[in-house]
């Protein structure tokens, strides 16, 4: 009876042993292959989880996930509006397995900003962009302003009296609004919110007059009746309201600004492996189901190789730049 | 739809088996993320969000709406037990529920804190219900000087969080305020006293804060009091369950809180933590007692524990009816929604009666979930007292870490909480308290910000804050506190001084 019980305790320590055996034994074994990638790659996202920088990792993380054949780990680094993301980035090992998922507020607009951040958008190689959102210019629906140019007029006769409220002091789409409202030359108060909630709720109850905000949450509120769109600050005209102009068809092309989104890696990081990734992108767009996903969350797919990607950095960089030496988010 | 036959409708909805199913999961693992330091709703629904991609959309709602009530629950367990609140919301119910702990009570206070939950859950669902699109224009009307106003009322709660001495708690509400400005200015961005550290652009993380001052803290002085061979709970655990005397004198600040909490609920930004502290102060101050609050009194932790969850149901308001997200919680369900293919807004209850509705009764079950988990459970969380101190303290410590580092895996917090955990330690040996400490820090950023956009309004003049009308009935009821507050101590001082 005795020994009977001494020997299955040896059969369970040996079965125990064996598969811890196996279970080190097999990553070592895919380590010596060294094929990309082998083991989970961490993605770091430089916002909250659920904002819309996250959603939109998150939905083609999961096909990217499924066609590289490893998991994608989602590590959301939010402080210092995304800061503290993009520069662990910066300096983690460029082996492809730490990944940006990009977006040009923290990575170009940040910077420029805050004289705390020392990176760049050149401190990282681009993968490639794959969609984008709207910014548009909102007011209730009671406004007397019907069009940009009836806003335009009527501000350039009573300047300050019209406020818009922001998502924030940096945030791309209140530049866009300060950039037109400086080619237009127009002095329109601007009350910074803390998001997007607070903003929609203030341009709701008439406590600002106007809004730039993300087109995503305010879609429901315009079909519903209560906002009106004046113009929208994209490429191309939105296809949930193809009457709405865009802001370079009313004489404003600097305010174009959507909101981007895309990958990004470590400077140093092979060839290979951005290549590997790249085509790894390119065939999860190219999925019917990661397009009405993406969709649902209001963004269209946009897919830019990484030198078109560098073009569109150089331009916003640009152009921010130019407007931050002017004085940019000082300037009132 | 009216009301009635949209209840029928929901609960046909919510009563279907997987919907069920998801809605236990979601109170259960609320409870269980609320529990820990340093994780509270918004952990809890971070955390569920993933798994509800695979999920058809009104179970994935129903799932994280328990997920944010389970964990608005699961954070006063802690309180009262080894006084480590999950978040700024359960400071309050530490104040008087870890007393009651220590003098053997835990049981009634954990016993009152779900029944004061479950009924101002059921109330608040009830105003929802039929309250809803009326009261989402009201919350509209809240502009920045109305905001700052009820902020500064809030604020001016701090009179009533101290057993001690007032100009201690005026000096730590002052600390605060002062330990707020850290990072980028509301209006411009401007980076201030971040000393290049990128990590507190931000500003410093409260959780990490309140972690250290009263869980950190808690675990030095306790180590302190084991070592000179004191006993840390003062009297064995006697009963339970609250006592018949405990129930009466409950009901009514359970009632009021609750409706603290849902009128507070409903505007957005005002979030779950000023309720708590004003439906604390209101009882302090209609209270025959107020001298024993902060020693274990069973009404200081029945009402603010209703006013937290009562407010869960107020902000749901905004959000079904206007799109428009409360507090981070429901910033969080837009997500969802919208990754669902829904667009929350004026047209939810229209377009999709089943999410309206089927969310809705889904809270009525819900908060059956949570009594009919959470009651029987009382004995077995009193156990954890039990854990020899050895075991216990570490474990604290290493949860908070873990917790703290957890909400934005910055490194950064974890050396904040360790920080303010000797500086609470030293404030508890000098009598200085932390809640009107945490109660400014919480404020602090919107009472910045609101009064900064109110002057933009304004053009600087400050005079116009009484041209609004609930802005000046918020600034003169701030007034009334601070002089009720302040002049029996003034009085009593100057009776003092001989010759009078």
């Amino acid at each position: 009876m005795k020994r009977g019980q001494r020997n299955k305790a040896g059969t369970g320590t040996l079965i125990i042993m064996l598969a811890l055996g196996l279970f080190l034994f097999v990553p070592l074994c895919q380590a010596a292959e060294s094929v990309y990638p082998n083991r989970p790659i961490e993605i770091v996202v430089p916002s909250e989880p659920g904002a819309f920088g996250d959603l939109g990792p998150r939905i083609l993380g999961q096909k990217v996930s499924e066609i590289l054949g490893v998991p994608l780990v989602i590590s959301n680094r939010p402080t210092a509006s995304g800061a503290a993301g993009v520069e662990a980035v910066t300096r983690a090992k460029p082996d492809g397995y730490t990944i940006l998922a990009a977006a040009n507020a923290p990575v170009i607009l940040v910077p420029l900003v805050n004289p705390q951040v020392s990176y760049t958008f050149r401190k990282l190689l681009p993968i490639a962009v794959f969609a984008y959102s709207s910014n548009v210019l909102v007011v209730r629906s009671d406004s007397p302003h019907k069009t940009m140019n009836d806003l335009v007029a009527f501000a350039k006769k009573n300047p300050g009296k019209l406020t818009y409220g922001s998502t924030g002091a940096a945030h791309i789409s209140r530049i866009s609004m300060e950039l037109l409202k400086e080619a237009a030359g127009v002095d329109i108060v601007h009350v910074p919110y803390q998001g997007g909630g607070s903003l929609r709720a203030a341009i709701l109850g008439g406590h600002v007059d106007l809004a730039p905000i993300s087109i995503a949450p305010v879609l429901s509120l315009v079909k519903a009746g209560n906002l009106r769109v004046l113009v929208s600050f994209s490429e191309n005209r939105l296809d949930e309201l193809p009457d709405v102009p865009t802001a370079k068809e009313v004489g404003y092309p600097n305010s174009v600004l959507p909101t981007w989104l895309g990958y990004m890696a470590p400077l140093g990081t092979p060839r290979p492996i951005i290549d590997k990734w790249n085509q790894a992108i390119q065939k999860a767009l190219s999925d019917p189901g990661v397009k009405s996903e993406l969709e649902k969350v209001a963004l269209t797919i946009d897919y830019k190789t990484p030198e078109v990607m560098t073009q569109v950095m150089e331009r916003e960089e640009r152009i921010l730049s130019e407007w931050v030496k002017k004085g940019g988010l000082t300037r009132k | 739809m009216d009301i009635f036959q949209g209840l029928i409708y929901g609960f046909s909805v919510s009563l279907q088996l997987s919907n069920l199913f998801a809605c236990l999961l979601g109170v259960v693992l609320g409870t269980v993320v609320g529990d820990l330091p340093g994780l509270g709703p918004v952990a809890a629904i971070a955390l569920l969000l993933p798994i509800t991609l695979k999920m058809s959309t009104v179970a994935s709602i129903i799932m994280l709406a328990g997920g944010f009530y389970g964990a608005m629950y699961g954070g006063s367990i802690t309180s009262i037990l080894v006084n480590i609140p999950g978040e700024s919301a359960s400071v309050v119910t530490c104040l008087d529920g870890y007393p009651m702990a220590q003098k053997g009570r835990a049981g009634p206070a954990l016993a009152i804190s779900a029944i004061g939950s479950f009924v101002a859950g059921t109330l608040s669902i009830l105003g929802l219900t039929f309250l809803g699109p009326l009261l989402a224009k009201f919350a509209l009307k809240f502009g920045a000087p109305e905001f700052f106003s009820l902020i500064l009322f809030g604020l001016t709660m701090i009179a009533y969080l101290t057993s001690g001495s007032w100009i201690k708690a005026v000096l730590m509400a002052a600390l605060g305020l002062t330990l707020r400005t850290v990072g980028a200015d509301p209006i411009e961005g401007t980076p201030r006293f971040t000393y290049g550290f990128t990590s507190i652009m931000d500003g410093i993380e409260i959780t990490a804060i309140v972690i250290g001052l009263f869980a950190i803290s808690e675990v030095f002085f306790n180590i302190e009091r084991t070592l000179q061979n004191r006993e840390i709970l003062s009297a064995p655990i006697t009963g339970l369950w609250p006592t018949c005397r405990d129930l009466r004198v409950s009901a009514a600040p359970i009632g009021r809180g609750s409706l603290i909490g849902f009128f507070l609920g409903i505007i957005p930004g005002i979030g779950p933590v000023v309720p708590t502290f004003i439906s604390y102060g209101v009882e302090k101050r209609i209270s025959r007692h107020p001298e024993r609050f902060g020693t274990g009194m069973i009404e200081a932790v029945a009402a603010p524990e209703a006013a937290n969850n009562a407010a869960t149901g107020g902000s749901l308001i905004p959000l079904f009816s206007l799109g428009i997200p409360a507090n981070l919680v429901m910033a969080l369900l837009i997500s969802a929604l919208m990754l669902h293919g829904i667009q929350p807004g004026p047209l939810l209850m229209r377009d999709h009666p089943e999410v309206f509705w089927g969310v809705i009764t889904s809270m009525y079950t819900g908060n059956v979930f949570l009594l009919i988990l959470n009651l029987p459970l009382v004995g077995i969380w009193v156990k954890i007292l039990k854990i020899p101190y050895f075991l216990l303290f570490p474990l604290i410590i290493l949860l908070c870490v873990i917790g703290v580092y957890s909400v934005n895996s910055n490194p950064m917090d974890i050396v904040v909480m360790t920080l303010f955990g000797g500086i609470g330690y030293f404030m508890r040996k000098f009598g200085y308290e932390a809640a009107p400490m945490v109660l400014a820090l919480v404020l602090g950023g919107i009472l910045e910000l609101t009064f900064r956009q109110s002057l933009i309004f304004f053009r600087g003049d400050l005079t116009l804050f009484f041209s609004r009308p609930i802005a000046a009935i918020f600034l003169i009821a701030a007034f009334l506190v601070i002089l009720s507050a302040f002049l029996p101590g003034l009085k009593k001082i100057r009776s003092q001084v001989p010759g009078e």
